[in-house]
């Protein structure tokens, strides 16, 4: 893959995952903090399909660009926390223990510490760990629920990508050649 | 698509996180237990009760300098002041103090009277909650 479609490609993977985020604006908030991260769709496909590196580009521009969009850009400091543990963590599984894990699991885990990396940052800003203790139970639920669907999403998204964009292409590549 | 042993160790460690903030809740539920009343003249406090240690109401005089005084009534469950000689009397009226966070001022005196405690965090719920 050429530099210009890595970059176009990554560009958009960005565009989507803002896209995502800010539907996800829309959706009723059930707790203050439960969210369904649909944006994680976005870094779990670009974890496969081109590597950490970009995953961590992708992050760190939406949790910069996403909160501004959204008109709170206070909370940059809180999604980059997340953003970026997250993506450590299922970067790390994916690529370490992929045998052990499927996506559904390395979502989940990335969910859980999106989470927690939230909520150590907010424990950090407000002085106090017993935000970490009474926020801990309801976002681990919320992360075990909302990180198995978002796990199926994104193989559902690359099991489609892999019939229709990137089977195809090699095999031109290969008839060209 | 199938789980893998993976998926089934996050999903356990998941459970264990929840255990374990739920320990960390009923440890934290037992430190809200110890309120102070601070009193502060001057910016510096000159008393700090602990409130679940008062057995029956009693009344303490604070002295302001200048010959100002407070008399406070003090109880298990709050402080109140009855009595000042400060021009104004806003500390007089206002309203007992009971939960952590709650202040009565009176500012001829530069006395402040607060109760602290119920957590780290002072017991402010909104401080989370905002």
């Amino acid at each position: 893959m050429n530099k210009i479609k890595k970059m176009v490609l990554i560009a958009l993977l960005i565009s989507q995952a803002l896209v995502l985020h800010y539907i996800e604006g829309f959706f009723p908030v059930l707790l203050p903090g439960v969210k369904l991260g649909l944006a994680n769709i976005i870094t779990l496909i670009t974890i496969v399909l081109f590597g950490f590196k970009e995953a961590i580009a992708v992050v760190v521009i939406r949790s910069v660009l996403g909160p501004i969009l959204g008109g709170n850009p206070t909370s940059i400091l809180y999604s980059l926390s997340g953003g970026i543990l997250s993506s450590l963590i299922m970067s790390l599984l994916y690529f370490k223990y992929r045998r052990y894990f499927s996506l559904i699991g390395i979502s989940t885990a990335g969910a859980v510490f999106h989470n927690i990396g939230q909520l150590l940052v907010a424990s950090w800003v407000f002085g106090t760990i017993s935000i970490l203790y009474t926020y801990l139970p309801v976002l681990m639920i919320a992360a075990a629920v909302a990180g198995y669907f978002i796990g199926l999403a994104s193989h559902y998204v690359l099991r489609f990508l892999n019939v229709h964009i990137i089977k195809p292409s090699m095999k031109k590549k290969a008839k060209k050649g | 698509m199938k789980l893998k042993i993976g998926d089934i160790l996050v999903y356990i460690f998941i459970l264990i996180l929840i255990g374990f903030s739920i320990l960390g809740l009923q440890w934290l539920g037992e430190t809200t237990e110890d309120r102070r009343l601070i009193v502060e003249v001057d910016g510096e406090i000159v008393k700090s009760i602990d409130l679940d240690e008062i057995e029956l109401p009693q009344d303490i005089r604070i002295e302001a300098g200048d010959g100002g005084y407070n008399i406070l009534r003090i109880a298990r469950d709050g402080a109140k002041v009855i009595e000042a000689n400060c021009p104004d009397q806003v500390c007089v009226r206002s309203a007992r103090i009971v939960v952590p966070g709650q202040t009565i001022v009176c500012l001829p005196h530069r006395l402040i009277i607060r109760i602290e405690g119920g957590g780290e965090d002072g017991g402010n719920i909104d401080s989370i909650a905002s």
